[in-house]
């Protein structure tokens, strides 16, 4: 190196060392600079609402990635300033959720049914409990500081919970079950976490089972639709308790191209008379069971319901007890994350002509596989659907 | 081997003034410009870049805040207090109107470091420029005193 060279290169060199260096990814995400913007106007202007200068310190150092803003199931809008970190989970839905986008390394404490689900959650299980969904166990939850809680939209009610928290900890609700809100929960919790990766992947294999359904049943007239009585066993006064517009089960059959012949007659969870089911003489019976799933030992349950059902005196007259189309589904199955495989399930009972080429119990084996943390015994023993050529028809 | 000590030199000088730079709050440059008759005046505030944080600019009775060339979401006015958000812009130019030089008086938030500091009116930052300027003074100095 000639003798100028040298001072030339220190020069530069020192040039490169005091310039100040770009942020990294400055410019990326408005929403995140229009949420911080407001949050420091609001701090310099003295605003009852304004973040704290903690809070703001933490999204400049997180900016773009944050602030960011959601808003939950029930409408309550959630600013976070730095990423979430310790999470209470009150319940199974939202845990499964949760496990499915790769962020339950972030959950502190669980709700009773997440601790007595060892199969299903083998991890988090093991976590601290914090009383049930509908009683929550609130100096449990305060020992476990969390910067979150995620529970239904209705329980607990909030004079069970928020009314005993710091304001500081949030409380996001959120149903999990729902399919006209599970959608965007599902966004919402990707957001939540930060696994927007992992929301993307979950959601094209959760849409392109979907579409599957919606492409090849959307055009079956309605005069040619399968009409299914849905319901989960007996009333609770009297007859039977059917499922109508506004539950899970509903929503599942409309979208695997069903008539839910209890539409019109009743809404939400309703008893029916025996005489009524027979009257509308469905051609399938779709009924839903909270047990067996991912709790291997509640088989027997499901095999007893299905044969009060089929046994239920006059029910031999139904067409779809004489054409052996009477189904059981689950909810570790029908509902949540894994819905997608039972919704291929359901329309391959409705319209078994279209779903040939289909193999549901392979969709499922993949949630399974990519989406949950079970293990083998859950994919060889697991009662999701009956029947399921595995026996006790 | 003898052109190894001023490189050692002017690479401890650069890693002095790195740590300066690194350890010093916020500086904000203000230059007040008053153009024609009409008594429009310019204030031109010079940031770091790469700032996160806010700026209150107070501006004196008898002048009348006209405007700035910041985002309108990232400016706020409260009577004669001027608030900007500022998410990395190293710029924000906003115009008054009233007679004379106004005696503005402002603070600076700095949000990676928390901390809260007086803008000076008329005040350059020393660094980065004086500090580069005294570096290549010093290595100019080592190199000719090294060679003549």
């Amino acid at each position: 190196m000639s003798r100028i060279g040298i001072p030339l290169f220190c020069l530069v060199f020192l040039a490169l060392l005091i310039a100040p260096a770009a942020p990294a990814g400055m410019s990326s995400d408005d929403d995140a600079r229009i949420l911080l913007s407001e949050g420091i106007l609001s701090y310099l202007s003295g605003g009852v609402r304004a973040p704290s200068l903690s809070d703001l310190h933490d999204a400049a150092v997180h900016y773009p990635r944050y602030p960011r803003r959601v808003t939950d199931t029930a409408g309550t809008g959630f600013t976070f300033y730095r990423p979430i970190e310790r999470v209470v989970v009150m319940h199974a839905n939202a845990a499964e959720s949760i496990v499915a986008l790769g962020g339950d390394d972030r959950i502190v404490g669980v709700g009773a049914t997440i601790n007595t689900n060892t199969l299903q959650f083998p991890e988090i299980s093991r976590l601290p409990g914090v009383g049930r969904w509908t009683e929550p166990d609130i100096e449990a939850i305060l020992a476990l500081d969390p910067d979150l809680i995620l529970t239904y939209v209705s329980w607990p009610e909030p004079e069970k919970l928020e009314r005993h928290l710091p304001s500081r900890i949030p409380v996001v609700r959120m149903e999990y079950y729902k399919a006209e809100v599970f959608r965007d929960e599902m966004v919402t919790t990707g957001r939540i976490f930060d696994e927007e990766e992992n929301l993307d992947e979950y959601l094209a294999w959760y849409d392109a089972n979907l579409d599957l359904v919606e492409g090849r049943v959307s055009t079956i007239p309605y005069e040619e639709r399968v009409r299914v009585y849905a319901e989960s066993g007996s009333g609770q006064s009297f007859g039977r308790r059917a499922y109508s517009e506004g539950t899970g089960l509903h929503d599942l059959l409309i979208a695997a191209g069903g008539v839910n012949v209890a539409e019109g007659h009743v809404t939400g969870y309703a008893d029916v008379e025996n005489e009524w089911v027979m009257h509308q003489n469905p051609d399938v019976i779709l009924i839903w069971s909270g047990k067996a799933g991912y709790k291997l030992d509640e088989r027997a349950e499901i095999v007893d319901l299905y044969k009060e059902i089929v046994s239920t005196p006059g029910f031999e007259r139904i067409q779809a007890v004489r054409d052996n189309r009477v189904y059981i589904v689950t909810s570790g199955y029908a509902f949540g994350t894994g819905s997608p495989a039972a919704l291929i399930r359901v329309a391959s009972w409705l319209y078994p002509d279209l779903f040939t080429d289909v193999d549901p119990d392979e969709i499922h084996a993949e949630y399974l596989e990519r989406f949950t943390r079970t293990g083998r015994e859950i994919r060889e023993s697991g009662t999701f659907y009956f029947p399921d050529g595995r026996g006790n028809e | 081997m003898f052109l190894l000590r001023p490189l050692l030199i002017v690479i401890l000088v650069a890693s002095l003034c790195t740590l300066c730079t690194a350890t010093t709050t916020v500086f904000i440059d203000r230059t007040i410009k008053t153009t024609g008759d009409d008594g429009i005046i310019t204030v031109h505030l010079s940031l770091p870049e790469g700032v996160i944080g806010g700026i209150i600019e107070v501006i004196p009775a008898g002048f009348e805040y006209l405007g700035t060339t910041h985002a309108d979401d990232q400016t706020k006015q409260q009577g004669q207090r001027i608030h900007f958000a500022i998410i990395g812009e190293n710029t924000v130019t906003y115009s008054l109107r009233g007679e004379g030089t106004p005696r503005i008086t402002g603070s600076v938030l700095d949000l990676t470091t928390g901390e809260e500091e007086e803008i000076i009116p008329g005040q350059k930052s020393p660094a980065p420029a004086v500090i580069l300027a005294g570096a290549i003074t010093l290595a100019v100095l080592i190199f000719r005193r090294r060679y003549s």
